[in-house]
């Protein structure tokens, strides 16, 4: 993952390709109107394909062709990753389909495309956002608006405060047992994997806040992108609330299209499975990413084959009386599956999750043995472990309150001296290292 | 006219906006004093018996003490986690002098460390990390205020500019509240350096799979290294002191990664340092990356020990003519 300016001509081409396309699939009708679509799309991909793809399943070829004593038999591309490539590209797609599915009008004004494909707050990663949503809003003249640039501004600060604090703070103890996983007890291996679903939920979602406060400040309306995801009940419920802009775009541009749930049951399975494959690759070239895609399909599957079957047990065993319990369990697949996120390998995966029943015995046993927490964590885990308490009870609120209301109804001193609280916070905890954001890269 | 009055942002919203100005600019400005008044009164943490950095003392305090048949070593952490000075005393019979430490110091703060203490006879080889030689190069303001903090002596090696000190400030307030990163690691620590100044603390650990600090060697402009590089050399050659330079090992992954890059920068250092003799290639110190311990220029012991063995192979014909 880059940023190299020339790469902007890449960026250049699609916009110059779909916003033609866009004006052609319009002015056309039946099979010359698909055409132009096609080739819209085979250009999108077609650059992902190659920045993106390439070297991935060149990879794959060559270690096929070396059984037949062939040793690389295409050469590499000596390309790096332009940054957010896979989400600009996606937003140009969202386009020319919806031109093509007649929700849209084909946008004339070069100037007005250009700007919604690189609309500076979510360019590099997201909200992929819809032609609907944005595209008029270009046209529309802001005033000046003191509460809504201080909402603005606030959902930024919140966003560094979750960048910053929480998940580069966060990542220090993630980095140092992922990249040596056998240099470390067991227990750890665990407190990384959790560690690391708050960090990417906080570096993602702070990245979010911050583009929406920006863009809010500015006038403009993005969609909404995390609703607390870890107090999902389900693995689907999970996926309605993470990164909704890129499982609304799966929705819309590829599971529908399949067929969606209108088709025979192995179909419907079969459906599900293919988007949360295309979704893992959509985030990386490399094989873990494809298993967490996968798992997450097959979680999903499981999930609604076995519906009836854990309704009537939970019922009979009265666990349905365990109100978080559904919660818990939905974390603990979210997390496992995190485990190939995370890490850079399958070898280094595999280790981590045939390490984790002995760091859970581990951590029970420090339990049992009443080994007083902070002593066990030692004080730089300690304290992850409070800011991630203080980040769920947050979203726990913000889920079911509208907190930014009660916030604003406060009086005046409660709210500027949390804003120099949070303001100090970012200031003395953050972590300030040049660390970028995980989502860049995709 | 009629335009701006009636359509304007500035003047239909100015009384919001004016609000909206004046809070902003109360609001940084009661920040900002907290903070200087914070930052002036708080104390960083520090323990010089094991902080890193404080064997900077170690190192002055030999560089002071030996005043013969010297080799002095400048560069970054790359010659304290790289280089058995041990086998070179042993094979090439001079007087060690590790000055390397780390190379977020830059490259001004090492040779300035250095320069009022060259003596007639001293062999100086710089060991520079190729990023050291790039202008956008930026040293790391936070470990100079911290070195200077442990050795003052050093304040006179590295002069911040305005931003550098407000940055300065700015990580002596942030450090005060938590722990240094540096000291978390037994291995960077002031008490695993030997008397020559070579870091011990590392052999036989376990080394990363995954190797830190890699880097894409980009935008080759380096007159501000060349420069720096070209007084120093007027002064070695003023006290009869020879300047040699080396360059450092680094691994095979990241060669291929950057070898253009690394060849041109070679060349361009030969066209405009022509008066220092290079003893070496880039491609003589790449390694295989199991050779290497956490980050892309920190050595494990096996690594150490063939670097060590090519360096003295490649220093061998200066010491002797000398």
């Amino acid at each position: 993952m880059a940023f190299v300016p020339i790469y902007i001509l890449i960026l250049g081409f699609t916009i110059v390709i779909d916003y033609i396309a866009g004006i052609y699939i319009e002015n056309s009708e039946g099979k010359r109107r698909k055409l132009f679509l096609v080739m819209s799309l085979i250009a999108n991909i077609g650059v992902l394909a190659i920045f993106k793809y390439f070297n991935f399943l060149n990879d794959n070829f060559s270690f096929l062709m070396k059984g037949f004593g062939l040793q690389d038999p295409i050469p590499y591309l000596s390309i790096l990753l332009p940054v957010g490539l896979s989400f600009h590209t996606f937003q140009a797609m969202s386009y020319t389909i919806e031109v093509y599915r007649g929700n849209q009008k084909a946008e004339r004004h070069f100037g007005i495309y250009s700007l919604y494909v690189m609309f500076y707050p979510q360019l590099v990663a997201g909200p992929i956002e819809r032609p609907q949503n944005l595209l008029h809003q270009f046209r529309e003249k802001f005033d000046f608006d003191y509460d809504r640039v201080s909402s603005g501004l606030r959902l930024m600060i919140w966003g560094l405060f979750k960048k910053v604090v929480i998940a580069d703070r966060l990542a220090i103890l993630v980095d140092t047992v992922y990249n040596n996983p056998q240099g470390h007890k067991d227990s750890s291996l665990i407190i990384a994997t959790v560690f690391f679903a708050f960090q990417i939920f906080c570096d993602f979602s702070g990245y979010s806040d911050m583009a929406i406060g920006a863009a809010r400040v500015m006038g403009f309306k993005l969609m909404t992108n995390f609703r607390s995801p870890y107090q999902s009940k389900s693995v689907q419920e999970f996926w309605t609330r993470w990164h909704i802009s890129l499982s609304t775009w799966f929705k819309d541009y590829l599971y529908i299209p399949l067929g969606g749930n209108r088709v025979a049951i192995p179909r419907y399975y079969l459906n599900i499975f293919i988007v949360f494959l295309v979704s893992g690759l959509w985030h990386g070239a490399s094989w873990t990413f494809v298993i967490w895609g996968a798992l997450h399909g097959i979680f999903i599957i499981c999930g609604t084959i076995t519906t009836n079957f854990r309704n009537k047990w939970s019922k009979k065993l009265y666990l349905d009386k365990i109100t978080f319990l559904p919660t818990l369990i939905t974390f603990i697949l979210v997390g496992f599956a995190w485990i190939f996120f995370r890490a850079d390998n399958f070898p280094i995966a595999l280790y981590v999750i045939t390490h984790l029943w002995s760091g859970f015995k581990e951590i029970v046993f420090n339990l049992i043995n009443n080994l007083p927490i902070f002593e066990y964590l030692g004080i730089s885990k300690f304290f992850a472990l409070g800011l991630i308490i203080f980040l769920e009870t947050i979203n726990y609120y913000k889920d079911k309150y509208d907190i930014a209301y009660w916030f604003t109804s406060k009086p005046m001193a409660f709210r500027w001296t949390t804003y120099f609280v949070v303001a100090l916070t970012i200031m003395v905890c953050g972590v300030f290292d040049n660390r970028q954001f995980i989502y860049f890269q995709f | 006219m009629e335009f701006l009055i009636t359509d304007s942002l500035f003047i239909s919203n100015f009384k919001d906006l004016k609000k909206f100005i004046i809070k902003s600019v109360v609001f940084l400005a009661v920040l900002s004093l907290v903070f200087f008044s914070l930052s002036l009164t708080l104390k960083r943490k520090y323990n010089p018996k094991t902080d890193y950095l404080a064997a900077i003392i170690d190192k002055h305090h030999r560089l002071n003490k030996i005043d013969s048949n010297r080799l002095i070593l400048i560069g970054g952490s790359n010659l304290t986690f790289g280089l058995n000075s041990q086998t070179i005393v042993d094979k090439l019979n001079v007087n060690v002098i590790n000055m390397g430490l780390h190379a977020g110091l830059g490259l001004e703060f090492m040779l300035n460390e250095v320069k009022p203490f060259i003596r007639k006879g001293d062999i100086i080889v710089l060991c520079l990390e190729y990023t050291l030689y790039l202008d956008d190069f930026k040293p790391d303001v936070d470990l100079i205020s911290f070195t200077q903090h442990l050795y003052p002596p050093s304040k006179v090696y590295y002069h911040f500019n305005i931003e550098e000190k407000f940055l300065a400030n700015y990580a002596k307030f942030k450090k005060h509240f938590e722990e240094q990163t540096i000291k978390i690691d037994p291995v960077f620590n002031r008490e695993k350096f030997d008397k020559y100044g070579d870091n011990l603390g590392h052999l036989g650990l376990p080394g990363l799979k995954e190797l830190r600090d890699k880097e894409r060697i980009g935008k080759l402009e380096v007159d501000k290294s060349v420069k720096l590089i070209k007084q120093f050399e007027t002064e070695c050659k003023q006290k009869d002191a020879k300047l040699l330079i080396s360059y450092v090992s680094y691994p095979k992954s990241q060669y291929q990664r950057n070898k253009k890059a690394i060849d041109d920068l070679n060349q361009l250092l030969h066209q405009k340092i022509s008066s220092v003799t290079f003893i070496n290639k880039p491609e003589d110190y790449i390694f295989n990356d199991d050779l290497f311990y956490d980050t892309v220029y920190h050595l494990n012991g096996k690594g150490r020990e063939k670097r060590t063995e090519r360096f003295i192979r490649d220093l061998k014909s200066f010491v002797v003519k000398n």
